[in-house]
């Protein structure tokens, strides 16, 4: 099944058909609804939790508000949501310790996650606070496979970080630009130290 | 309304305590994805990547991952300038034979799944306070090889300062675990003081070679059972085996 027909239904874009069985709405924080079957939240074990717990009928579904989920946005839910329908009903897999970790991504994976970084790492984010194993396993995968026989300058290219030096230029720059009195009193205090002054005030 | 705001992963370090789904990156990952990514990697790639920045080593150095080294061998590091200041004043055919015999190095090898990898000493230093590491081998070598005594001189104090950098990267919290020791020295007082560093309940077998090239041939006068008393060995196991071999090429084996 390709990414495209992934059968997530995001209910402000799209009339898809739904199954016939039991499902559940959630929210993202940008107010995004989507529709996931049952099956599919099983690959979550915080979301599988969570609607055991609150005990939902079918009416209830429908009648009651969507689950609220804060601190994921619409975009990085729909991938999440995309990527628990494809693997529905697949068995979470267990950690055995092993290291290297052996981790194969799926030709549907690589595609869900051909992102740019910033909404990769968000992914993970979810993943991890989903508590998706799976996804969190290829998802992690990927950003190793990013890394694997890099140097550090082509690491913070690949991973867009800066290096020390310019992030503490950076940082400097962004404070100055907050405060600029702030520069005035360290130049005016730097000034009075060589002209002897032991105090400042 | 019901609301699916659970509350952050248990904040048990300064890398849960900055994770942060606002500013995605991998310096503020969680914790546990760190841990994900760099067990999918191999310890040339989390070295290379704990240059990154500053936030990555603290995070890759809090987690200490398990990096599968097979061994990791010290040698006095070498240099090519090093080699031309030690034999400035000598022929080219000498600087030569010698480059022959050292290779310039880091000071530190490891390997990980039939890969060699050198490292900085200071990497190695981060690398063996790991807690969770368990050496298949440990090869120290601290061998000098040349018959130049202006050269033996100056290789001499270099080989002074390797041998107490060594000392301080082995003194850790716990003492280091290696199922097998292989240490060549200039006498067996070195080797005691680097045997004092080792947990003697992880040894299956240590090898001790001593020989020094630069001084005139004598007969050793060894004696590993003052060795052992000196240092305290509880080996691992009845098979242990401990092997000493001296110039002439004398070996002993205890069981």
């Amino acid at each position: 099944m390709s990414v495209e027909n992934a059968p997530v239904v995001d209910v402000d874009e799209a009339a898809i058909p739904v199954e016939k069985k039991m499902y559940y709405r959630f929210e993202s924080n940008d107010k995004k609804e989507f529709r996931v079957s049952e099956l599919a939240i099983q690959q979550s074990e915080t979301l599988n939790r969570l609607v055991e717990a609150m005990g939902y009928t079918s009416e209830d579904v429908e009648n009651k508000p969507a689950i609220a989920i804060e601190n994921i946005d619409g975009k990085t839910l729909k991938l999440v949501f995309q990527w628990c329908e494809h693997h529905k009903g697949e068995a979470i897999p267990v950690d055995d310790g092993s290291v290297p970790k052996i981790v194969e991504i799926p030709e549907f994976d690589a595609k869900l996650m051909d992102i740019d970084n910033g909404l990769l790492f968000k992914l993970i984010w979810a993943a991890d606070y989903l508590n998706i194993v799976q996804l969190l396993n290829v998802s992690c995968k990927k950003v190793a496979n990013m890394a694997q026989g890099k140097t550090p300058a082509q690491l913070r290219r690949v991973y867009l970080l800066p290096s020390d030096e310019e992030d503490e230029a950076a940082k400097r720059a962004a404070q100055e630009a907050q405060d600029p009195r702030a520069r005035e009193v360290e130049e005016e205090f730097e000034e009075r130290k060589r002209q002897g002054g032991n105090s400042f005030f | 309304m019901f609301t699916c705001c659970f509350p952050f992963r248990k904040m048990n370090s300064k890398i849960e305590e900055i994770s942060d789904p606002c500013h995605p990156n991998l310096p503020n990952m969680p914790k546990v994805v760190m841990e994900e990514v760099l067990k999918n990697l191999d310890c040339r790639s989390i070295f290379c990547l704990r240059k990154v920045c500053h936030d990555l080593f603290f995070s890759i150095d809090k987690i200490k991952p398990d990096l599968h080294l097979d061994s990791v061998r010290f040698e006095l590091p070498i240099t090519t300038s090093s080699i031309e200041s030690y034999f400035e004043n000598s022929s080219e055919s000498v600087k030569e034979s010698f480059m022959g015999i050292y290779q310039p190095r880091t000071g530190c090898r490891i390997k990980s799944r039939h890969n060699y990898v050198e490292i900085p000493m200071e990497d190695a230093e981060s690398l063996l306070k790991n807690p969770k590491l368990i050496l298949d081998e440990l090869h120290i070598d601290l061998r000098l090889y040349t018959a130049v005594s202006d050269a033996f001189f100056r290789l001499g104090k270099d080989l002074k300062k390797f041998f107490e950098t060594m000392k301080f990267i082995l003194e850790g919290p716990q003492l280091l675990k290696a199922k097998s020791v292989e240490l060549s020295v200039h006498n067996l007082s070195e080797a005691a003081e680097i045997l004092k560093f080792i947990d003697p309940k992880s040894l299956k077998s240590i090898s001790i070679v001593e020989e020094d090239w630069s001084l005139p041939k004598k007969r050793n006068e060894m004696n590993f059972g003052k060795l052992v008393d000196s240092t305290e060995m509880d080996m691992a196991d009845g098979n242990s085996e401990f092997k000493g071999k001296t110039s002439r090429e004398t070996s002993f084996i205890f069981s």
